[in-house]
């Protein structure tokens, strides 16, 4: 039986906490960041064809809220940090970090990103941000690998 | 370790290519701001076909990065057309679309709008269309001369005008006077080469004279006549 001493709360509120900053982190980063792309897209086009656009200004990094992406990044993560240290979180954690990936892909349109304005449309192709993001996740898991590795971490997390 | 400096590689990659992103952004659109673009109808000819022209667009660019593979495309009712690709530098290039339309778009201005593709820094393809605009107008004739009118015999008028070619015409057509969209009078017109004029008459009794209010021109095509253009006689 698991016994709840005072350090175990502890750290297990550590690592919620972390869970949380982790969660909000990701939401900034595959949501808020993609959708920030196509809103700075749209500025850009108004600036290169001022004839089109009616009051020019940098759009303003209003974070858009959608509680429920908002929910399924921060339980992802908090549950990440709770499970780290252990294969079974690896597992959980690769997950996560595959759905954030997906979603911040399919906000982008797998890379053809494209935006209309004052019936001034433009499609812009990111293929090469995709593949780079998709590097930087396949280093990542790799990271988190070696991480276990180094640590000879166990299957099932100790809290 | 080695987990360690992979990860931080994987969030320098990440950081990067975000940075990368924006940064793109703005100096592509930096760039794309210089573009002008300047279009004009070149070699318009009107056969049994349709009508064929080349849209000769000049566009003057000024931005740091040459657009390599830059192509012209054209859209006209759902049709598009494009120029062959060429990389854009700084200066003036000119692109040549040919076009094809159907007779019907004769007299008419056709809803264009022109727009294009390129790879930016020869990495980034971008499409981008400009907003519609009716600016090609398909006019294949113009008067060259005002209506004028003189006694022809006791009972008739000889009205008379002169047209000129703005395309080479291979059809030949009929012109029409008419009055309240009654047809008083017609008289035909053979095929034209461009920039020919072509005197036009007409004989109309007297009486119908003062109501004449238009003439009206035919292209005859193979599914019949079609019109090509109105010219109002009286104020509209």
């Amino acid at each position: 039986m698991v016994r709840l001493n005072w350090h175990r709360i502890r750290r297990i509120s550590k690592r919620i906490v972390l869970g949380v900053f982790s969660g909000l982190f990701n939401y900034v980063l595959y949501f808020i960041i993609p959708d920030y792309i196509y809103k700075f897209l749209r500025f850009m086009i108004s600036s290169a064809y001022p004839e089109v656009a009616g009051v020019i200004g940098l759009p303003a990094i209003r974070p858009t809220v959608e509680l429920s992406a908002l929910a399924i990044f921060l339980i992802l993560s908090c549950l990440s940090s709770l499970l780290s240290g252990s294969w079974f979180g690896y597992l959980i954690a690769v997950t996560s970090s595959s759905v954030f990936m997906f979603y911040a892909i399919s906000l982008m349109n797998f890379g053809r990103i494209s935006v209309e304005y004052q019936g001034v449309g433009v499609t812009v192709e990111f293929s090469v941000l995709i593949v780079v993001w998709f590097t930087s996740f396949i280093l990542d898991v790799l990271g988190r690998a070696f991480d276990l590795i180094e640590r000879e971490a166990k299957f099932i997390p100790t809290l | 370790m080695i987990g360690a400096t992979l990860r931080k590689i994987s969030a320098a990659f990440l950081l990067v290519s975000i940075v990368a992103v924006f940064l793109t952004l703005y100096f592509m659109a930096n760039d794309l701001s210089t573009l002008r673009v300047l279009a004009r109808i070149d070699d318009m000819m009107v056969d049994s076909d349709g009508v064929h022209f080349n849209l000769e667009l000049n566009f003057t660019y000024n931005g740091l990065r040459p657009l390599i593979n830059f192509k012209a495309v054209l859209l006209l009712n759902n049709e598009s057309f494009s120029s062959r690709a060429l990389d854009l530098n700084k200066g003036t290039t000119i692109f040549v679309i040919p076009c094809k339309l159907g007779l019907s778009y004769i007299g008419r201005n056709v809803t264009a709008s022109v727009g294009f593709s390129t790879s930016y820094a020869n990495l980034i393809p971008i499409h981008v269309s400009l907003p519609a605009k009716s600016y090609i107008p398909i006019e294949v004739i113009a008067p060259a001369s005002a209506v004028s009118s003189i006694d022809f015999n006791s009972s008739h008028a000889e009205v008379s005008c002169m047209i000129i070619a703005l395309a080479n015409i291979k059809l030949s057509g009929v012109a029409k006077l008419t009055s309240n969209g009654i047809e008083v009078a017609k008289t035909n017109i053979p095929p034209l080469k461009r920039e020919s004029t072509q005197l036009l008459k007409w004989y109309v009794r007297f009486e119908d004279l003062e109501k004449l209010d238009a003439i009206e021109f035919y292209l005859d095509t193979p599914t019949g006549y079609i019109k090509i253009y109105e010219w109002r006689l009286k104020g509209g």
